[in-house]
């Protein structure tokens, strides 16, 4: 193991131990540092993408923070709970297994979740639940458009046709913009219109808009801080669409940053090492801010950040 | 036991499935993984595989390489001869694990340097490569094609990816200079001893072995015999595919050929 971390496997809860992760642990541990609870993303391990929740358990180990990467029931190594739960109950279930595990084991008081999709999903639903977790990492969580971000998504898409050389169908039969067009529209009918239940946005278990905007105000109230880091093509697509979507939330509850380049996964090393000084810089107070850079004109270098909606501006 | 590490180093991370009490049979499989997202993709049929192993009475280590998965260190200083050395020391701790006899599934890459490992090691009783991969230079060419491919399909949604792509990257993974070299000159085939007395292929949607190195195999005074399965190949590769798909049918060839070694 590395100078700055040493790792054990662990396996929790204690009752009836189901659950298999690592338990990362600092050489030099910051004093009094919440402990840093990684999220499956999807069906993946607890590695996470292309391992990228092993490098960013290291480094953070490296500036002083612990962590715990686990598989939650039925996913990498831990075993499916039988106790016929639903994946909901069960997740969260999983993820107050792991805070009393880390609570008992390394007398942790505060907890920040870290979570890539549906892991970023978790993250808010868990932390709504435990006045412990005191911040969150969501990596393309809240996933919400609008009709402007939608707009942005069929231009996208017609300028990728255009790009590809299909430009005859666009002219010769004259429906793929109208079809687009119809795609805008009925996606915001259907928006609207969607009951208040939880829904599922694609396979994503997300709750509408607006009871999203009640979670994160809550979690603000409670002085929660949340890094939104957003990756391109998945619908986040211009500056300012965050507050947008979440007009009414505290300045300070929030950072949003969209990485330049980066797939969902975080597939190019410059990405994965974008994002980890992303979280790097915000886990660390005395940090550097990251750059503001203007999103027309990225970065020469590789692994550019956009910083979106650094700090949204409050409503008087 | 379930999770651990081990190793002269405590440095590889392994997952031992204990076996059922009253069936142990003191012999234990070690089971080497694919490379890269193969290894996400084989994980859930990897464990399947232990749970039906387990129930047979035999225990099942599986691990992760220097570099990868949970283990210590990261792909940019690996080496396929380090990761020969860690099956190596997989099939140490199996023995430590009072395991008198050991057997090695590999799959994919996990398939030749279990081959590797095995003539190393010396005391290998079994030896089931699934897909095998015995030419590193040859996979090296589709693991770089594929990535090509993967990055210009992946690069049409976001151009920038085509300007942010480095010679390290390789289908998400920080591939050095030194680890695809190492992977260049790997070669399963030039083997100067039986890796083990039995050695069984399994072919699942994927080309078999050169013939001139099964008869290899068989000069060298291994019994080997060759069997296609019926389940596709790993959708290998490319990031996004389907991580919950078990190979039912390797499970079931696999698990057919320990019960008839160990006498099930």
């Amino acid at each position: 193991m590395s100078d700055e971390a040493r790792e054990r496997a662990v396996m929790f809860p204690e009752a009836a131990p189901s659950l298999v992760g690592i338990h990362t642990r600092a050489i030099r541990l910051r004093t009094q540092s919440p402990a840093i609870v990684l999220l499956n993303a999807g069906l993946l391990p607890r590695t996470g993408p292309n391992r990228l929740y092993v490098t960013l358990a290291r480094e953070m180990a490296a500036i002083g923070f612990d962590s715990l990467r686990f598989d939650g029931s039925g996913i990498g190594d831990s075993t499916p709970r039988s106790s016929g739960e639903s994946y909901r109950q069960s997740a969260l279930r999983d993820v107050a297994d792991a805070l009393a595990f880390l609570a008992k084991e390394g007398g942790y008081t505060s907890f920040i979740l870290v979570g890539l999709c549906s892991g970023a999903d978790l993250a808010v639903r868990a932390a709504l639940a435990d006045e412990r977790i005191v911040g969150l990492v969501l990596l393309d969580g809240l996933p919400y458009s609008n009709v402007r971000s939608r707009v942005n998504d069929e231009l996208l898409r017609v300028a990728r046709a255009m790009a590809d050389g299909r430009w005859r169908k666009l002219v010769l039969r004259g429906g793929v913009i109208r079809k687009a067009l119809g795609r805008v529209v009925t996606t915001n009918a259907k928006k609207t219109a969607r009951p208040s239940a939880m829904v599922v946005e694609g396979r994503r278990d997300v709750p509408p808009l607006d009871e999203a905007r009640a979670t994160l105000a809550a979690l603000a109230r409670r002085k929660v801080t949340i890094l939104a880091v957003f990756t391109e093509g998945r619908g986040y697509n211009y500056p300012g669409q965050f507050s947008d979507l979440f007009p009414h939330l505290d300045r300070d509850a929030v950072s949003v940053i969209q990485i330049a380049g980066a797939d969902h996964t975080f597939s190019l090393c410059a990405t994965q090492d974008s994002v980890i000084a992303v979280v790097r810089n915000w886990i660390m107070p005395t940090s550097q801010p990251a750059r503001v850079l203007d999103m027309r004109k990225p970065d020469a270098g590789r692994g550019s950040s956009r910083v979106d909606d650094l700090r949204l501006r409050s409503k008087a | 036991m379930g999770p651990l590490f081990f190793g002269a180093r405590s440095h590889l991370y392994g997952h031992w499935h204990d076996p059922h009490d009253e069936q142990w049979r003191r012999a234990a499989v070690v089971m080497c993984s694919p490379f890269g997202h193969d290894r996400d993709y084989a994980l859930r049929t990897y464990r399947v595989l232990a749970a039906r192993l387990t129930r047979q009475g035999l225990g099942v280590l599986r691990f992760d390489y220097s570099g990868t998965g949970d283990s210590a260190g990261d792909l940019a200083d690996a080496t396929i001869e380090q990761w020969i050395e860690d099956t190596v020391e997989a099939v140490v701790k199996a023995r430590t694990l009072d395991a008198r006899s050991v057997a090695i599934v590999g799959c994919g890459l996990g398939a030749g340097i279990a081959l590797r490992a095995a003539e190393r090691a010396g005391n290998v009783a079994y030896l089931i490569m699934w897909n095998p991969v015995l030419d590193g230079r040859r996979y090296l060419g589709d693991l770089v094609a594929g990535h090509q491919q993967w990055l210009e399909e992946a690069s049409r949604g976001i151009p920038l990816m085509r300007r942010l792509a480095g010679a390290e990257d390789m289908l998400g993974w920080r591939a050095t200079g030194s680890w695809r070299g190492s992977l260049e000159t790997f070669s399963a085939t030039t083997i100067e001893k039986a890796p083990a007395p039995e050695v069984r292929f399994i072919y699942a949607g994927s080309p078999a072995a050169d013939p001139a190195f099964v008869d290899r195999l068989k000069a060298l005074g291994a019994h080997v015999e060759e069997r296609t399965s019926s389940d596709e190949a790993l959708p290998t590769m490319a990031p996004g595919q389907n991580l919950g798909m078990v190979q039912s049918k390797v499970v079931a060839d696999i698990d057919q050929l320990l019960r008839a070694k160990y006498d099930v």
